[in-house]
């Protein structure tokens, strides 16, 4: 599946649940907004309740002081107002108390008379039914106080007559700071706070009052000071108002707080009462529900993605399980066909040869084919051992000095041949290494140098171009370097996609010319395995049909104190390997042969590997000895005269005494030459640890299965020239 | 119209990287998680709104509701506006010291609500201008600071020495004297002479009148008005206005207090006074049940021509023109005059720099003589302002005149609004005929003696 499936994936059911939250929180929020306002209304409705309930208690009130002025059967105007006065004084609630004479005076209980040119109360009764109860306004006319106050009227149903004065009326006033606070309910935890206006705007209760007219708030100066929302107008609000509406609306005040105000008529007056309550109640309201559903969806959601990275991950270990697998079965089916290929060969030669044994022509055309397909197998197992050994990252690098350039002119030497039979134009350019003596693994070096540019002689045409360079970067303190190598060449080239593989195991490019290149496959995975494990690198450009460029980079100390011996010796070890291309070994091995007897002590647990063995020895005039494992080669030797046996070749894997244990309990045996015998150990294992075991266990030297014979037989040459020469143990070289 | 629907709401956003395949999908899950989380969260965010913004300093002014004209300027009908105009001329002039000044006012009967219970409240005062008596509570509360540093000496010679002298608490200025008024008695001519009194009518002139003289004027507009016209004010049904009865106390002699600053209403001057309101009551002087009316019942009744005896001070007196004469509350030697003193206080709210702003204001403030001359109309506390508009503040001769006769009213008392809390209260159980004149300056003195003695002892003027 595609990156951009798995987005689709993942993306579709996420964006499904962002829709579904906010389509879930839009209801949350209508509901809570519903349910909020729904209390708005209840409080509103309980609020107009208790003014409607205080207003018919206070116009009971009136009526109640009119039936006992009837009592009191007053005479006189004096008389009446002071009966005013008393019960005026008496009353909770008034503040004055006045009676309306039919001509329009205004007697009240302070005794002040207004008459009718000073107030018009007389219209204002006329103007309302029965009971009224209005804002005191001194546009009707001043009376004793310029407090906020309330006037109530009742309208006599029998006029009152003292003294030939008809009174048609009662009427009350109320400072408004005595009642305020029996009208001024807060809700919301006092967020929200209730008020009434009448159909001018004028606030009767308020949360703010105003200490006198001149100075009381007015709601539609507040409204037209703020912002009216969803299209509502100040009109509007006054039309609702004064036609005793029900309605809410949302607002800005000037200090820009956002209101809900819900409006409400209250029975028998033009007054509206108004439910203030802050928006941010109802958000704040909102928010625990939001928060509750965000915390669980987050906490789901977290939920889910941390379930489908579990299961992501699961999915890839399968996948990558199943792909190991697939990759181990191919390797497995890679490696068989490629041994089973030489393998094929061998049998078939095999089979020649018996047919032409007495062909002697013919059979030595056999040998020198089964010798070349032996050595391709051999080098086929050593490949997949190093591959194997470096994915397991087992693989143990050395860091030692050595000389770089003597390095690549060694490499040069080695591939001359085949650069030669190719008519190959080569190019080397070390110039860029100003300072060839490292510390690191040169074998390893050399081995990934060796593969890339074998590969690059393999796959140029003849008289085809071959470029090496080589180039340098030190630190500033003169420690490190960068070492780049770059093999250039103008062979058949590789196509993009073989590029993205060509550091995997037994890939090769598959052309007209694959059949007549064969090679294993591993070298270029080896090579890649060893840099990654120097921590280097290495990479390829390549156009297909126009040639490839290889470069590796690798960082490696510099060896601050270079020894002559050093160069001296790796000049020496190259010329000789050199020398020992061209040499004519056998027959140096004939001269020397007669000169000096020795014997050889064979431990081999394989009677055939044994034979074998013994045999070629036995040509090289060497006298040879059998053990077919380690205690009887240990019994061997010790039953043997000292100085009797000059060199054991001990194979390490035998059964009963394995070869490590035979060597430390020879060198471990009270005799003269248990310490100068030379114990070679002779075995298949060839990493460095088998090597460095072997060493460790006492053994001398280290030949490696299956034996290079010439190399073995030299090292063997050795050995029995220092013994004419009489002298002591030589250096040794691992092969 | 359509209930209230807020509920606001911002879209979602997905999103994801372009790295690596597997890192991809796990930055893209965890990506996701986060993007929708933060999406909701933002929902939340949303839904409130805060918002906050740095307005500067604020400071409170608080002025009782108070009528006040000014000759600078005829559109002043009360003092607030004055405050108002001060504190605009305060924030365009120096606009960079980002201080808004809030001028707010407040009913005469409100000190406790919006001074006392604002303490250590947003709405708590840094600027009170009041009339003295009732500020001197809070001088002796420790709420209110020291002044000296802002008397300067241009200042302190153009402010009349005895208004420092009211200022001043143990050494130090604690109030800033803007203007002061003198109360005395008026009277209604046309209801004088209706009552046969045309000899007792005056022009220009602040009349005093003899124990006897008073008797008489009282009897005889008592016996000559008609039913429902009465001939002086009386009232106790509320503190307002309560210094005027007080001072029908000294009718007799009386001083009301001692050198010590107590209360001595049981001398038998005190009582005399007492003896005489209480007789006045059944002499037909007051309205009936007095006790039940307040001062604006009785201003209500001289302005209806329905009282024959009211008081006023200079400022009023403009307004009733010739039609009122003058006379001073009864007394020995030429009667009784009061004044009432008003200016600024500033109060610690534990806040320097609102204390050092409010200076600041009223530094510019007493600097400003165009801001000074808004106090002529009353009698400006500044001698510079009353040189200049002496020959249009109405009677500003007769009152500078008249104040041999002022007396303290209050005399040092520290807690004038705790005796305002009772003396009404007692008055009105007097003109009831509760209580006995002995009875009620027994009362009184007890009461507010202790209540001055609790004002002494906790006295703390601010350090």
């Amino acid at each position: 599946m595609t990156f951009k499936k798995y987005t689709i994936v993942f993306a579709l059911p996420l964006a499904f649940v962002a829709l579904a939250v906010a389509v879930y929180i839009g209801q949350l929020s209508s509901v809570v907004n519903d349910n909020l306002m729904t209390s708005v209304d209840e409080i509103s409705r309980h609020d107009v309740q208790t003014i409607e309930g205080s207003l018919e208690d206070t116009y009971d009130r009136l009526d109640a002081v009119v039936e006992r002025l009837d009592v009191y059967d007053v005479e006189s105007i004096s008389q009446l107002q002071e009966q005013l006065n008393l019960e005026t004084a008496s009353s909770p609630t008034f503040n004055a108390i006045y009676l309306l004479e039919r001509g329009g005076t205004l007697i009240s209980s302070t005794y002040v008379q207004f008459g009718p040119e000073e107030q018009n109360y007389d219209q204002i009764v006329r103007d309302h039914g029965k009971q009224f109860a209005i804002l005191y306004d001194d546009v009707n006319g001043e009376l004793e106080t310029t407090k906020e106050s309330l006037i109530y009227g009742v309208r006599l149903d029998e006029s009152v007559v003292v003294d030939g004065y008809e009174f048609v009326a009662i009427l009350g006033r109320t400072d408004l700071s005595t009642i305020r606070n029996q009208l001024l309910i807060e809700s919301f935890d006092g967020r929200g706070v209730s008020s009434v206006v009448n159909e001018k705007g004028y606030y009767i209760v308020s949360a703010s009052p105003a200490t006198d007219l001149a100075g009381r708030d007015n709601l539609y100066a507040m409204l037209e000071e703020g912002i009216l929302e969803e299209g509502v107008t100040i009109q509007d609000v006054r039309q609702n108002i004064s036609e005793g509406k029900s309605f809410t609306i949302n607002c800005v005040n000037a200090a820009g707080e956002e209101l809900v105000m819900s409006f409400a008529p209250v029975e028998g007056t033009n007054w509206s009462f108004i439910m203030t309550v802050p928006a941010a109640v109802f958000q704040e309201r909102f928010a625990p529900f939001i928060a509750m559903t965000v915390g669980m969806l987050a906490a789901v959601l977290v939920m889910v993605a941390v379930m489908l990275v579990l299961l992501y991950r699961s999915m890839k270990q399968s996948v990558l399980a199943n792909a190991q697998a697939v990759a181990r079965a191919e390797f497995l089916s890679n490696m068989s066909h490629e041994i089973r290929t030489p393998l094929n060969g061998i049998v078939g030669l095999n089979h020649l040869m018996e047919r032409h044994i007495d062909d002697t022509e013919a059979m030595a055309g056999y040998v020198k084919k089964l010798d070349k397909t032996a050595h391709y197998l051999l080098s086929l197992v050593n490949d997949i051992l190093d591959v194997s050994k470096l994915q397991a990252g087992k693989i143990d690098l050395v860091d030692e000095p050595f000389n770089f350039n003597l390095l690549i002119e060694n490499l040069c030497l080695m591939e001359r041949e085949p650069l030669n039979e190719k008519r190959i134009n080569f190019k080397r350019d070390i110039e860029g290494i100003k300072n060839p003596h490292l510390i690191g693994d040169e074998v390893r070096i050399a081995q990934v140098l060796m593969n890339v540019l074998s590969n690059a002689i393999k796959f140029t045409p003849e008289e085809g171009y071959i470029t090496l360079r080589a180039s340098q970067a030190i630190s500033a303190d003169g420690t490190r370097s960068i070492v780049t190598v770059s093999i250039a060449d103008t062979g058949c080239g590789m196509s993009p996609e073989f590029q993205k593989h060509i550091f995997d195991s037994f890939t090769q490019e598959r052309n007209k010319n694959s059949e007549s290149q064969k090679g294993t496959g591993l070298g270029m995975s080896i090579s890649h395995l060893l840099m990654e494990s120097m921590g280097g690198s290495i990479s390829v450009e390549s156009d297909l049909g126009s040639g490839s460029c290889f470069t590796i980079m690798f960082n490696l100390d510099i060896d601050q104190s270079p020894s002559e011996k050093e160069d001296t010796d790796n000049t020496a070890e190259v010329q000789g390997e050199s020398a020992c291309a061209n040499m004519q070994a056998p027959n140096q091995e004939k001269d020397t042969q007669a000169c000096c007897p020795c014997t050889v002590l064979v431990a081999e647990d394989n009677e055939l590997n044994a034979e074998i063995i013994t045999s070629i020895l036995g040509e090289e005039g060497y006298q040879t000895l059998v053990a077919s494992n380690g205690k009887e080669a240990l019994e061997l030797f010790a039953a043997s005269p000292e100085n009797s046996i000059d060199i054991i070749l001990m194979d390490a894997q035998m059964p009963v005494m394995d070869g490590f244990e035979s060597a430390q309990a020879i060198r471990g045996l009270p005799r003269q030459d248990a310490q100068t015998v030379r114990i070679f150990a002779c075995t298949a294992s060839t990493f460095a640890e088998d090597k460095e075991r072997a060493l460790q266990c006492g053994m001398d030297d280290f030949l490696a299965k299956p034996l290079e014979v010439d190399i073995a037989l030299k090292k063997l040459q050795a050995v029995r020239n220092e013994k004419q020469g009489g002298e002591g143990h030589g250096e040794s070289t691992a092969q | 119209m359509e209930r209230a629907r807020r509920n606001k709401r911002e879209g979602m956003s997905l999103a994801y990287t372009k790295n690596g395949f597997g890192t991809r999908l796990r930055i893209m899950s965890a990506f996701l998680v986060v993007a929708l989380v933060a999406a909701l969260a933002a929902c939340v965010g949303c839904a409130q709104t805060s918002s906050s913004q740095d307005e500067g300093m604020t400071l409170i002014i608080k002025v009782p509701d108070t009528k006040h004209s000014a000759i600078c300027d005829g559109t002043i009908t009360t003092i607030d506006q004055v405050i108002q105009r001060m504190a605009d001329a305060y924030m365009a002039e120096h606009p960079e010291k980002n201080v808004t000044i809030e001028v707010k006012t407040f009913e005469q009967d409100g000190y406790e609500s919006n001074i006392v219970e604002c303490y250590d409240s947003e709405d708590a005062v840094d600027i009170l201008y009041a009339d003295y008596f009732n500020m001197t509570t809070f001088i002796h509360d420790g709420r209110v600071v020291p002044l000296d540093d802002i008397v300067t000496d241009d200042i302190r010679e153009d402010i009349y020495d005895y208004l420092w002298e009211e200022s001043t608490f143990d050494g130090r200025v604690y109030a800033m004297p803007y203007l002061t008024r003198q109360n005395v008695l008026t009277y209604n001519k046309d209801l004088f002479n209706q009552a046969g009194l045309e000899e007792y009518v005056s022009i220009n002139e602040i009349q005093s009148w003899s124990h006897d003289e008073w008797d008489y004027v009282l009897d005889t507009l008592a016996e000559n008005l008609p039913e429902e016209v009465y001939p002086m004010m009386m009232y106790a049904n509320s503190d307002q206005g309560d210094t005027h009865i007080m001072a029908l106390l000294g009718s007799r002699g009386s001083s009301i207090y001692d050198e010590t600053g107590h209360m001595i209403l049981t001398e038998p001057e005190g009582v005399a006074g007492l003896e005489e309101i209480r007789q006045g009551v059944g002499r037909g002087w007051f309205p009936p049940h007095a006790q039940n009316l307040d001062i604006n019942d009785c201003s209500s009744l001289f302005k209806q021509g329905q009282l024959a005896i009211y008081f006023l001070n200079n400022v009023s007196y403009e307004r009733y023109g010739s039609s009122v004469g003058l006379v001073n509350f009864p007394g020995e030697d030429g009667g009784i005059a009061t004044t009432f003193t008003s200016g600024f206080e500033v109060f610690d709210n534990g806040d320097p720099e609102r204390v050092a702003a409010a200076k600041d204001f009223l530094s510019y403030v007493y600097s400003s003589p165009e801001l000074m001359s808004y106090a002529a109309g009353a009698l400006p506390a500044s001698q510079s302002i009353a040189q200049e508009y002496r020959y249009e503040i109405q009677g500003f001769d007769m009152f500078e005149d008249n104040y041999v006769n002022v007396i303290n009213i209050f005399g040092d008392n520290p807690d004038i609004r705790g005796i305002r809390e009772h003396f009404h209260v007692v008055i009105a159980d007097l003109l009831a005929g509760k209580i006995t004149a002995e009875e009620a300056a027994q009362t009184l003195d007890e009461t507010c003696n202790a209540i001055i003695d609790e004002g002494y002892a906790t006295s703390q003027l601010h350090e």
